[in-house]
């Protein structure tokens, strides 16, 4: 497979591309976080998310007006020569190494505990391995197509969930309305604002997309797309779940599936939806895993991908190990969720700024 | 131990790819044919098609003037007098008050005797006696425009083409003194009639279905599509077969791309013979492995007029009934030919029986195993002790018993084919049956598998491309052993790998999920639900035609109401 | 060559797997006749250890009716038992479950149990753990209905033998999840989680328990004879005056506060409290006729919206309005007066008398129980701006001193068949 310079997909695919990235959260903790943020004005917390991601989204796209058609490596590039782009290109495989690794150990324990109890996790996580694997075998271009076919089903299915939970909806379950108070819903909103982290990915996509108004028309798409779909999940679950109890199941989506029983025979139908997880998870983590592959062989300055990809593998599969518990897990989940925004919005910020900072001043030399 | 090597040197080491680019479809502008450049593809081909005529013959090639060398060269190429059906005749032709020597060459069988006897010896023996006056022309023209009132008549410079000509059912004239000799096509062979289509039954709609004649074919379509710009292109496959194919093509339609690319795969096959489309679709299409066809393989003609009409490319081989449309997305696999007859309502009921019928055949087995194995509390209880109690006596696991009935399954629909006669479908019917309730009765397996088993074979029944359908039966094993591997884990995984494998797959550099998978304009109105013939405005958008509307937006004028325009 | 080796290489890796991952069961394999399926779940205080637990297994072959093929002739008449109670003590549930796994032939599943019986003396004592940990399993449904029985549970499920049914887990789910009965209301598993795990609404159970009456002769000795021709329902499970094959009956609701039960509800008190949450679809209830005393009106009642509630704190002390919008139809008219003709009477009386009967259930709760079954929490919680005021006002504490003022709007819209009764010439 060539570096990206044929591969070219349309902005459906791109938008569909990072909204699952961002929205696959949803389905392992997002709704129980916001109700642990802030009880039961989560809602409220999900908005400050959005709105804080939005500015932030909105001021690095207006730094990135200038680089049409480059990627952040090539950004920092400009912005400090081979060294910084070789240190940008180390932070971003670093940390879409570890969101592959955290999640892929995630949603094998959500597996185990949904419907294979008894089962080893490695044979869990091989599923999703081999899964990763041959998908990368064939490529961005497949990948992301395959986006466009299979999110809206996702949606679909997701909806439905929504839907079948309307006799256990209850406005009163949103009182009192501030819940754990505003100063609270605010702070802990801002921080969450990790959870659309991956909408750094997008810098790694302008070779593919071409042209900086699509790489813009993109980035808008992909948030409101995601922000409405967080901000409506958590807005349901507060809804259908009350305040302490929403606080405890492991699987909060999975928890509103169970309940849903419409007369004596559409009932327990929670197995249907391991499709629509398993192949969100799927997608997740071979994107995931691909944009990590990929960095590292630009970084690397090497040409081809497929030889990479074995290699990762057996690196991603063992390091999933490392935690010794689902707890562990958790604690370091927590860290992502807090600090994420650093890495993801101010880091891709600071070398914007550098390298605008670094292109007026060569402008300035040059026009002297 | 060399294997190993080998096997261990493609584990650690990484193989370049090949260089070269794989096809993609280009955008194409609308051009008429009226303003048409030369740096179009098919002018260019045009041009070269001339230039190749007027190129003289190789000078070891060429035909001689001396009567005997011809003779002599003639019998040694067809091995005169080993092959029994090739005739000889040697006459005279009268020229002017000379009679020149002349001779004639062909298969009996392959070709006409009538029109051997009345339009080209009697003329030749005969007229040339009675017209004993002066003449003033060669004898070349003399012969070509007053002696053979035949249609079809070639003056040839080289040996190799009368001889092609003679293999393929036509007759060579050689006359002592001409350096060239004459080709007449009189091809006479017995072969089928139009018959009515075998495998693509419509109950509304034409019945006519292609023959295995060439120019037979090539009426049928041209006779649907009144259009100058319907292109018949022959190529020639195979060394010794030199199987006539002719690509057919719309030119102010077509992606000439497209039509550059498939003439470019069709001359690049280096095979000794190639008998049929089946043969040819193998050797043309982009991936082996890939279970599903990537061209569509039709033996209607209306079927492949609309399929051209819309920007696609027919190939058609001589000798084989099926001809080959490309390139094909995932969802044209799923049309029939009768999508266009039938009306709106009905065509979609039927799309979407095809579509649960495709869902059933792929998926029933492995999500049955998936549910009785691994998530039974989504069984409503009644049914899951009846399920129970009925298993109670069974030894053997679920995916053996399925396994088991599936193979069987499988075993009768072959024997099914081969038995001939009346007998054959009934002999499938009834042994599925029997065997089915003998095994019940046996407690071998469930009552509920027959169900099971005879839903899925009807899924795949009811599936319109014959292909496909077969496709669909390897696929249901690997899906089976998927769902008693990991339950719905393992079906989502299998659906997982091969959607991503079909959306990397390219049919002559159209992606082959589209318009789903890469979203092209979404204008085109006949992918999975059908709209009705009079919003079919827009052709494909992944076909990159030059012209994309074929219907005005308002096309049925009759339901304006004229009295406004009389005003 | 390399087309070839491509293809051996995948051929022989899948080979691989499948031959190791082995046809014949991976790890959570479970074929379905490996499995028992209980029907119900008991629990008891055990006396040889913590917790007696009892479970309904489920005989597939006398509920499916024979072996496969057989057509139904042979089937029905074996007079095998459709259910198989097992009995035992022990520290926990999934001990208990652990135990029962060593001794039964089939591993036990409990994904299709569809309802729990609690006995009214564990109940008294204390169920949260237990709750918590049906939770906490995956195979638990959700919406399994709870109960409380005033007897043992292993005396209750040796005695439920269903009659109309061949299908026990048929039998609860008609039982049990009707919206047409409204002696008691249908609870699941997980509203009752949700109702013990919050503040400002109190769990409630399904009430049931043997009625031992075997004879008519029998049925005069129960029941509260004062009340006869008042109201329905005004029993408890063992009272009920009926006679039947089905030793099993459900009545009333046991109300819980802090996970202990704490009282009952009977049937009449229980249509109140469905009125109240909203739950109420439909019932007959019988008046006393004003001109007649031994006559009775009755009318059959239906509840179309939700009822309008609204909660205003004063000094500290709670007042909840209430606003009930009933329906109702006359279906029996005993002394032929022409009730029809002036409704607003028959309305007007018996919105009071209802009235009467919900002021007297709240009463009830806040008297007798101090717990918010009807879940007016959710009212009051609206007036408190954050989390910490309402966890400061302490809800539960201050219920007892609540104050209701009950509106009851009765419409009646039809008469039946019968527009005008005639009655008896003379």
């Amino acid at each position: 497979m060539q570096m990206g310079n044929r591969i070219r997909f349309g902005s459906f695919e791109a938008v569909t591309f990072i909204s699952n990235l961002i929205c696959t959260k949803l389905f392992l903790y997002y709704t129980r976080l916001t109700m642990e943020d802030a009880a039961n004005a989560g809602w409220i917390s999900a908005i400050v998310s959005g709105i804080t991601v939005l500015i932030m989204l909105t001021v690095l796209l207006r730094m990135y007006r200038k680089f049409d058609g480059k990627d952040i490596l090539d950004i920092s590039e400009i912005a400090g020569g081979k060294f910084l782009r070789f240190i940008t290109g180390t932070v971003i495989t670093l940390s879409l190494f570890t969101l592959t690794v955290v999640v892929i150990r995630k949603f094998s324990e959500d597996m185990k505990i949904v419907s294979l109890p008894v089962s080893p996790l490695s044979y869990v996580m091989s599923f999703f391995i081999i899964g990763i694997a041959l998908a990368c075998f064939f490529g961005l271009e497949a990948i992301v197509r395959f986006h466009a076919i299979v999110i809206p089903v996702i949606v679909a299915g997701f909806v439905v969930i929504l839907l079948g939970v309307t006799p256990q909806m209850d406005i009163t379950n949103l009182m009192p309305f501030w819940g754990t108070g505003i100063k609270d819903i605010l702070t802990k909103g801002f921080l969450r604002s990790s959870v659309y982290g991956e909408m750094a990915v997008l810098f790694l996509l302008p070779p593919f997309l071409g042209g900086q108004e699509k790489v813009r028309r993109v980035g808008y798409g992909a948030f409101f797309l995601s922000a409405f779909f967080m901000i409506l999940g958590s807005l349901i679950y507060i809804l259908a779940n009350p305040y302490p109890t929403g606080l405890e199941p492991f699987l909060p989506i999975y928890n509103m599936t169970r309940v849903i029983a419409f007369g004596r025979f559409f009932q327990r139908i929670e197995a249907l939806f391991v499709f629509i997880w398993a192949m969100a998870a799927l997608l997740y983590l071979t994107s995931t895993f691909y944009f990590m592959v990929y960095t590292f062989a630009k970084t690397a300055g090497l040409k081809y991908i497929r030889p990479l990809v074995l290699p990762f593998i057996v690196i991603v599969f063992s390091a999933a190990f490392i935690p010794d518990s689902l707890m562990e897990v958790i604690s370091i989940e927590t860290y992502i969720i807090t600090g994420g925004w650093l890495v993801a919005f101010v880091f891709t910020g600071l070398i914007l700024a550098a390298a605008s900072a670094r292109k007026r001043v060569r402008k300035e030399k040059c026009s002297k | 131990m060399s294997f190993v090597r080998r096997l261990l040197k493609k584990f650690l080491f990484y193989e370049e790819p090949d260089k070269q680019e794989k096809f993609i479809l280009k955008n194409n502008e609308a051009v008429s044919v009226k303003d048409s450049k030369s740096q179009h593809s098919i002018d260019n081909v045009l041009e070269q098609k001339k230039k190749e005529e007027e190129k003289g013959p190789d000078p070891d090639d060429a035909i001689s003037d001396d009567y005997d060398t011809n003779l002599e060269y003639i019998k040694r190429v067809f091995s005169i007098p080993l092959n029994s059906d090739i005739v000889l005749r040697e006459f005279d032709i009268m020229y002017g008050c000379k009679p020149v020597r002349a001779f004639i060459i062909f298969f009996d069988g392959m070709t006409d005797t009538e029109i051997i006897n009345n339009y080209i010896l009697k003329p030749l023996m005969v007229n040339s006696v009675m017209l004993l006056k002066d003449i003033d022309e060669d004898l070349e023209d003399y012969i070509s425009k007053k002696l053979m009132p035949h249609c079809q008549v070639k003056i040839v410079k080289a040996y190799s083409k009368v001889i092609d000509e003679v293999n393929f059912g036509g007759c060579g004239l050689f006359v002592e003194g001409l350096s060239v000799s004459f080709s007449a096509d009189v091809k006479g062979w017995d072969h089928r009639g139009i018959e009515r289509p075998n495998n693509e039954i419509v109950i509304r709609g034409p019945q006519e279905a292609f023959n295995e004649v060439l120019r037979a074919n090539n009426a049928q379509i041209r006779k649907r599509i009144k259009d100058a710009d319907l292109i018949v292109e022959d190529v020639l496959v195979g060394k010794i077969s030199k199987t006539p194919c002719s690509i057919m093509y719309i030119r102010d339609v077509v992606n000439e791309s497209l039509v550059a690319e498939v003439r470019r795969r069709l001359k690049g096959i280096k095979v000794d013979y190639m008998l049929d489309s089946g043969v040819l679709e193998q050797l043309i299409e982009d991936s082996t492995i890939y279970p599903s066809p990537q061209v569509i393989s039709t033996e209607r003609p209306d079927y492949v007029c609309e399929l051209l009409v819309n920007g696609r490319v027919a190939i058609i081989v001589s000798g084989s009934p099926n001809v080959l449309v490309v390139p094909t997305t995932a969802f044209d696999l799923m049309h029939s030919a009768e999508d266009i007859y039938i009306r709106y309502p009905y065509v979609n009921l039927l799309r979407f029986i095809r579509y649960t019928a495709a869902f059933l055949a792929l998926l029933l087995p492995g999500l049955y195993l998936a549910i009785t194995c691994y998530h039974h509390e989504m069984i409503p209880t009644d049914l899951l002790l009846a399920i129970e109690a009925s298993r109670e006596k069974v030894p053997f696991p679920s995916l053996v018993e399925i396994l088991l009935m599936e193979v069987s399954f499988e075993l009768i629909r072959e024997a099914g084919v081969r038995v001939p006669g009346p007998i054959g479908p009934t002999l499938g019917i009834i042994g599925a049956l029997i065997l089915g309730q003998a095994a019940v009765a046996a407690n071998i397996v469930s009552p509920i598998l027959i169900i099971i088993v005879a839903l899925t074979g009807i899924g795949s029944f009811a599936i319109p491309n014959y292909s496909l359908a077969y496709s669909i039966r390897i696929l249901r094993f690997i899906f089976i052993f998927l769902g008693s591997m990991a339950g719905f884990l393992g079906i989502t995984l299998g659906l997982f790998v091969f959607g991503v494998w079909s959306t990397s797959l390219k049919s002559f550099g159209v992606p082959f999920m589209s318009p789903l998978g890469p979203r092209t304009s979404g204008k085109f109105r006949n992918v999975i639900y059908k709209a009705p013939e009079w919003k079919q405005e827009n052709r494909p958008d992944y076909l990159n035609p030059k012209r994309g509307k074929k219907q005005a937006h308002y096309s049925m004028l009759w339901k304006t109401d004229d009295r406004k325009k009389k005003k | 060559m390399k087309h070839r080796q491509k293809i051996t290489r995948a051929a022989v890796i899948l080979l691989s797997l499948v031959v190791a991952v082995s046809v014949s069961g991976c790890y959570d394999q479970r074929e379905i006749d490996d499995l028992a399926y209980p029907l119900a779940v008991g629990l008891d205080i055990g006396e040889a250890n913590i917790l007696r637990m009892s479970l309904q297994l489920a005989a597939p072959l006398a509920i499916g009716g024979g072996g496969g093929g057989e057509s139904g002739g042979g089937g029905g008449g074996a007079a095998t038992e459709t259910t198989s109670i097992i009995t035992v003590d022990t520290p926990s549930i999934y001990s208990g479950l652990d135990l029962i796994n060593n001794i039964i032939s089939k591993e036990i599943n409990l994904s299709h149990a569809k309802v729990i019986i609690i006995s009214r003396a564990l109940a008294e004592k204390g169920i949260m753990e237990y709750i918590q940990a049906i939770q906490r399993g995956r195979e638990f449904r959700p919406n399994m209905f709870i109960l409380v029985s005033e007897d043992p549970p292993d005396e209750y499920l040796a005695n439920l033998t269903p009659i109309l049914e061949s299908n026990p887990s048929k039998y609860y789910e008609l039982l049990l999840g009707k919206d047409y009965a409204s002696f008691f209301e249908d609870i699941r598993m997980s509203d009752f989680h949700f109702a013990s795990e919050v503040d400002f609404r109190e769990p409630t159970a399904i009430l049931t328990g043997i009625n031992k009456k075997e004879r008519v002769d029998q049925l005069a000795q129960s029941g509260n004879k004062e009340l006869a021709g008042k109201m329905e329902g005004v029993y408890q499970p063992a009272d009920i005056p009926v006679v039947s094959e089905l030793k099993n009956v459900v009545m009333g609701m046991a109300v819980f506060k802090n996970g202990q039960m704490v009282g009952t509800l009977n049937g009449a008190e229980s249509k109140c409290f469905q009125m109240v949450t909203g739950k109420y679809e439909h019932s007959y209830w019988t008046f006393p006729d004003e001109y007649d005393p031994s006559k009775m009106v009755v009318m059959d009642i239906m509840q179309r919206t939700s009822p309008k509630i609204k909660a205003v704190i004063k000094d500290g002390k709670v007042f909840i309005d209430l606003v009930l919008d009933l329906e109702g139809d006359f279906t029996s008219i005993q002394s032929s007066s022409d009730f029809e003709d002036y409704p607003d009477q028959m309305e007007n009386r018996a919105s009071e008398m209802i009235k009467n009967e919900i002021a007297a259930m709240l009463k009830k709760t806040t008297d007798e129980f101090n717990s918010d079954i009807c879940g007016f929490g959710r009212y009051v919680k609206g007036r408190f701006m954050t989390l910490d005021e309402w966890k400061k006002f302490n809800w539960p504490e201050r219920y007892s001193d609540t104050e209701f003022n009950i509106q009851v709007k009765l419409k009646i819209r039809r008469t039946g068949l019968i527009i005008r009764s005639m009655g008896h010439p003379g």
